[in-house]
């Protein structure tokens, strides 16, 4: 085995929505070229231990460390998609490019190095050809690779994803897995995965993190 | 490109807006005549609205039509001051949500005995007179139609 | 008719009425799509009651121009009530409810108790329903509304995507960097100013349908949200538009006219749509 670089740390992180804490005092390491999966039944704190990671939720205590010159933008955040967002009128390409929103300032149009950036990563997630369709007639499989595009663009060395296959039927599943390989094997992305698919997730990952296990409640 | 468009789109409709207000600007060069029986604002030929945003526009910024000749159509109503004993007339016109009536008093060319002289309350008028502003002593104005002439 | 219509504008309050019923209607609608998307369209509604207390009590005070109570009162609430946060969202829900009924039974009291005109029932009538407001501005009301306007409709193509990134995914935003709290509040504020703005061309209990009805026409026709948002913007202009012509031609009251339209432009779009799905 080489030697592991830490890219997250986090110590002593509680996490929780209210004065309801759901992540208590965890400590956990992430390190470069994990395959994580992360699983565990509803309720148990898996998304929100995600939404922490990818700063969505800020911790109550603790602390989250990036680690080995890690930045924020270099993650890209795979959310669980919305009702709303399901007959959301938007263009493929208004979703994907809207990925680059926190970097720009204040740029009235997308550059032609942004656009070229977000083609590159509809071609990995095979949705070239789906740039002009409108979201909301797309199907779910085609839904969740586009916003895996979407994460893509911007993430330089890390995915967060979550439940990218559920309600996805098996042939569309096993393609967002063989998709989510190809970047963790070929683009060397570290990749994190909260799912409810034990199977998929002990046949794929490197690592398995149990919520269930864990001592809260 | 996307923005672009957006912003030629928005360019587009300030133009237009632009374009709208000086054709208004320039329709809005009213004629001056004056002859005996020409009247400067004829209520009784426009829509309900209109007479209500003009009469409102009267009593809001009587300054700007003093002197003018008015022709008005409405109900007629008439009301005493119980304090002075002057009795009122006024021409009142219903708008279209009938809750925000408007009306002007009026003052007759020739004095008038009432109730004899007067038509009956409520009873369609249309009358012709010199939109002015009078002061009372405590210097709260209101304005009236003087030298009113009913016709038909 | 025509003739009629040229006589019309011969009035200064006619041109103005159209030329802010214009601008107005392009704010709320642009705007709009945002409320509609973000599963808000009823807080227009609330902010327009509001919106309506705020104006009863100005009125008592006698403030020379009402806007200077109307808008600070209001945009504190839109920011009250659109920046709890995502948990308080089922809350939020109850809370709107709360303060648009209850700014509007206060206002109707106070402007009844305190009345300072002889015709409550028209000035109630009037901001209530919208019936003749847009044509009885004064110059300053004028000014003040086409300045508004403006900053709203440069704010809005200055953060047009950072505005469609947030309605489309706020969590995704935030984890990409974006100040979504400031932007939301920014939004909060916009939304107030264009409230208070359309109660004056459609007053308040019709507010929501000027904001809601274009957005909701576009929808159904158009995929993108780029042809969403332009054609929201010129659905609602020229709803507008015909909807006060009609209204000094025919003598009917403008709010009404205007919502009268916008419902026509829906069930246009609505049938294409329907007519659409069947071909294809």
């Amino acid at each position: 085995m080489n030697q592991t670089t830490n890219l997250i740390k986090c110590s002593q992180l509680t996490l929780g929505y209210g004065s309801k804490n759901i992540v208590n005092g965890f400590d956990y390491e992430i390190n470069a070229g994990d395959y994580l999966c992360i699983i565990g039944r509803n309720g148990c704190g898996k998304t929100t231990f995600l939404r922490g990671l990818a700063g969505v939720l800020r911790p109550k205590a603790g602390k989250i460390e990036l680690r080995d010159n890690l930045k924020r933008k270099e993650i890209g955040y795979l959310p669980q998609i919305t009702i709303a967002q399901k007959d959301f009128p938007a263009s493929v390409e208004e979703i994907v490019l809207s990925a680059f929103q926190g970097k720009s300032l204040l740029l009235p149009f997308y550059g032609r190095a942004l656009r070229e950036r977000a083609s590159e990563c509809l071609a990995l997630t095979r949705t070239e050809n789906l740039r002009k369709a409108s979201f909301r007639e797309l199907s779910g499989g085609q839904k969740q690779r586009v916003l895996l595009a979407r994460a893509l663009c911007a993430a330089e060395r890390m995915l967060l994803l979550d439940e990218p296959v559920t309600g996805l039927d098996p042939e569309s599943s096993q393609n967002m897995y063989n998709i989510i390989k190809e970047l963790h094997e070929q683009k060397k992305m570290t990749i994190v995965m909260v799912t409810h698919d034990v199977e998929a997730a002990t046949k794929h990952a490197t690592r398995v993190l149990d919520f269930n296990t864990m001592s809260n409640n | 490109m996307r923005l672009y468009n957006l912003y030629k789109n928005i360019l587009k409709t300030v133009i237009v807006a632009v374009l709208c207000l000086f054709a208004f600007a320039t329709s809005s060069i009213a004629s001056e005549t004056n002859s005996a029986n020409h009247i400067d604002i004829d209520l009784s030929r426009m829509s309900a609205t209109m007479v209500y945003s003009v009469v409102f526009q009267m009593v809001t910024e009587p300054q700007k039509y003093v002197g003018k000749r008015i022709k008005m159509k409405g109900a007629f109503s008439s009301y005493k001051d119980e304090e002075t004993g002057r009795r009122f007339f006024g021409c009142v016109i219903k708008d279209a949500l009938a809750c925000c009536s408007q009306g002007l008093a009026f003052e007759t060319f020739k004095p008038r005995k009432y109730p004899k002289d007067y038509p009956s309350e409520g009873s369609s008028i249309t009358i012709i007179g010199n939109f002015e502003y009078e002061k009372e002593e405590d210097g709260i104005g209101y304005p009236i139609i003087k030298n009113a002439i009913f016709v038909k | 008719m025509l003739d009629q219509l040229l006589f019309y504008l011969d009035f200064p309050f006619v041109r103005y009425a159209i030329i802010v019923g214009t601008l107005i209607s392009l704010c709320s609608s642009l705007l709009g799509v945002t409320l509609v998307l973000k599963r808000y369209s009823y807080i227009g509604d609330g902010l327009s009651h509001v919106a309506f207390g705020a104006l009863a009590i100005a009125t008592i005070l006698k403030v020379t121009n009402n806007m200077f109570v109307i808008l600070p009162v209001t945009i504190i609430v839109a920011v009250l009530l659109l920046c709890d946060g995502k948990d308080a969202r089922i809350k939020g829900d109850a809370a709107i409810a709360m303060v648009s009924a209850g700014a509007l039974a206060i206002g109707y009291l106070l402007m009844n108790i305190f009345s300072a005109s002889a015709n409550v029932a028209g000035d109630v009538c009037t901001t209530l329903f919208g019936s003749m407001s847009i044509l009885t501005l004064k110059p300053t009301d004028v000014y003040l509304c086409v300045a508004l306007s403006i900053v709203v409709l440069v704010t809005f193509v200055l953060f047009y995507h950072k505005i469609f990134a947030i309605t489309f995914d706020e969590n995704f935003a935030r984890a990409t960097g974006v100040n979504v709290n400031l932007f939301n509040l920014l939004i909060a504020i916009i939304i107030a100013v264009i409230i208070v703005l359309a109660m004056n061309l459609v007053g308040a209990l019709l507010v929501s349908a000027l904001v809601v009805f274009p957005a909701l026409s576009a929808m159904r026709v158009f995929k993108s949200f780029f042809s969403v948002t332009v054609a929201a913007a010129v659905i609602s202009v020229v709803c507008s538009l015909a909807g006060i012509l009609v209204a000094i031609l025919a003598g009917t009251p403008v709010g009404s006219t205007i919502v009268g339209m916008d419902i026509v432009a829906f069930l246009i779009c609505y049938i294409t749509s329907f007519i659409r799905g069947r071909s294809a």
